[in-house]
């Protein structure tokens, strides 16, 4: 269905109902001709233009047709939406961004039940986020409910929202790194063998992970399962407690035993008062003087400067940190303070890659968009010392992200940098002249501040001159 | 606690108890499995007396299968 001029988006090739294409900057859906008509039923009701009015799904407009002018002919209908500010995947969440995410389709799904629209799927990477603010961005899964049908996409729910949420519930450990090897999310058959005997004794999780897994183990064919389908019926009022009684659930999960590293940093940090304010204050001019459309916080920790950059002058701001707790406590700062900050899991040394189908279904980070200013502060000396990345590429890795930028070198002196390097018998040059002719090589430097008698200083860099 | 709550307890007591002796009973037979089976079976036993009966008919012959192959193991040891 597509012509010269529209592209495929390399994530939008399964569902044969329909597909997204870009054009130029223009985001456009096709609906094919086999889905028109259950569509048109699900648009109809209204439910779709409410919940885009609410911003709860991503707006959308029909475009007129014939649309060969832009590319895409054949269509039977074309929706233009407006572009995310960023794409990120369930991979990157933290627990409570994909909680959002999980409560955000389940309570989607049961108010379109109650206009008789169910939703085929129930794919994780039909959400994304605008700040912390979840959005359902798959229209083409909107259709009619017929009266007795199973939930399609019950199994999928499972595995990209439930598993991986109840693993870091039962073990506390984090499903970020598997997630992102799996990208169809965590088998429940997987978990069910990982989770703890006691978490067993749950009656959901007996009857979402252990029956559910065992009736998959022991199934009919699949042929004989989809003829019991067809004879036999999931009513109404069972198909809407499931959903019901898994938000419930969903909604008081809690990471087992959550203790971070990072979460309480702000009050062990190894500076001072004076020097955090000073370092607020130069956070707060760099974003009032840049005021970048797109900020990213590189190691945003708690999101704290992200948030006073927001406040100072940022538009919007995506925070990267490969503490999940850390990430965490941001997503839920952010949200207390209806910030424009969306904070992500990353390992910096070890972004996302581009994968899935043919290498390019879901987009590596840098793929996927730029920054128009980058924040890095008190990470350089962790890629050196944590990864051993040199400095050089350190700094042109950070500075090739966003054209202006606001990089925090923490001295060879440092507490924090001495204890890294006691435990090493040898590592990379790290000084503040290696750093200096890095960041010159690849930028200009504006300014740089010192922050107090740490000697922590802050090197402001613009790229464009 | 409502009537229908209780039902729906017993729905999934019941699924639970049938799948414990399904599950112990069933021997992985099967070159392909529908990934899907799963939920599809789990949900129409919670759907209610009716979608259980489908699938215990489903599981039925499995049972007796299981039980000749045992039956059959004896006679031959």
């Amino acid at each position: 269905m597509t012509a010269a001029g529209a592209q495929s988006v390399p994530g939008s090739y399964r569902d044969p109902a329909g597909g997204v294409h870009r054009l130029g900057d223009r985001i456009l859906r096709t609906v094919s001709p086999e889905h028109e008509e259950d569509f048109n039923v699900a648009l109809r009701t209204g439910l779709l233009d409410r919940l885009a009015d609410e911003g709860r799904i991503v707006a959308f407009e029909s475009l007129p047709l014939p649309a060969e002018a832009l590319g895409l002919a054949g269509a039977v209908r074309v929706l233009e939406h407006p572009r995310l500010p960023f794409i990120s995947h369930p991979y990157e969440w933290s627990f409570e961004a994909l909680r959002a995410a999980a409560l955000h389709h389940l309570d989607i799904h049961l108010e379109v039940m109650e206009g008789g629209v169910t939703l085929s799927d129930a794919s994780a990477y039909n959400v994304q986020f605008i700040g912390t603010r979840p959005v359902f961005i798959d229209h083409l899964s909107f259709r009619p409910y017929r009266d007795g049908e199973i939930w399609a996409g019950y199994r999928q729910f499972c595995e990209q929202f439930l598993n991986p949420l109840l693993f870091c519930a039962a073990t506390g450990v984090m499903p970020n790194a598997w997630y992102r090897g799996a990208l169809e999310g965590i088998p429940t058959s997987d978990v069910r063998r990982l989770l703890p005997w006691r978490a067993k004794l749950s009656r959901r999780v007996l009857l979402h992970v252990v029956a559910h897994s065992a009736l998959e183990k022991a199934g009919p064919a699949s042929g004989e399962a989809a003829g019991a389908a067809k004879a036999a019926l999931l009513p109404r009022d069972a198909f809407l407690r499931m959903l019901r009684d898994l938000r419930a659930w969903i909604a008081k999960l809690q990471p087992k035993g959550r203790r971070s590293l990072w979460s309480d940093y702000m009050t062990t940090c190894s500076y001072t008062d004076d020097e955090q304010a000073a370092k607020k204050e130069e956070v707060a001019a760099f974003a009032a003087a840049v005021a970048p459309g797109m900020l990213w916080d590189m190691g945003c920790n708690t999101g704290e400067y992200s948030l006073l950059a927001l406040k100072s002058g940022a538009r919007r701001a995506i925070g990267w940190d490969g503490d999940a707790a850390a990430v965490d406590a941001a997503f839920v700062a952010a949200q207390a303070a209806g910030a424009e900050l969306t904070p992500l899991v990353g390992d910096l040394a070890n972004p996302s890659p581009s994968q899935g189908w043919s290498q390019a279904e879901r987009a590596g980070l840098l793929e996927r968009s730029s920054a128009d200013a980058v924040m890095a502060l008190a990470v350089v000396h962790h890629l050196l010392f944590g990864a051993n990345v040199p400095l050089p590429q350190a700094v042109g890795w950070l500075v090739g992200i966003g054209p202006r930028g606001l990089i925090e070198f923490v001295p060879p002196g440092d507490v924090q940098v001495r204890a890294m390097i006691a435990r090493r018998s040898t590592h990379h040059p790290y000084d503040r002249d290696t750093f200096v002719a890095a960041l010159q090589r690849v930028a200009r430097i504006e300014r740089s501040t010192v922050l107090g008698p740490s000697a922590r200083e802050l090197f402001w860099y613009d790229r464009t001159r | 606690m409502t009537i229908r709550n209780r039902t729906s307890r017993l729905a999934e007591h019941i699924v639970l108890g049938s799948v414990f002796v399904l599950a112990s009973s069933a021997a992985p037979a099967f070159a392909y499995l529908d990934p899907g089976t799963g939920s599809m079976m789990l949900q129409l036993m919670l759907g209610g007396v009716a979608g259980a009966l489908v699938v215990g008919k489903l599981y039925l012959h499995r049972a007796r299968e299981f039980i000749r192959s045992v039956g059959r193991r004896l006679r031959a040891g």
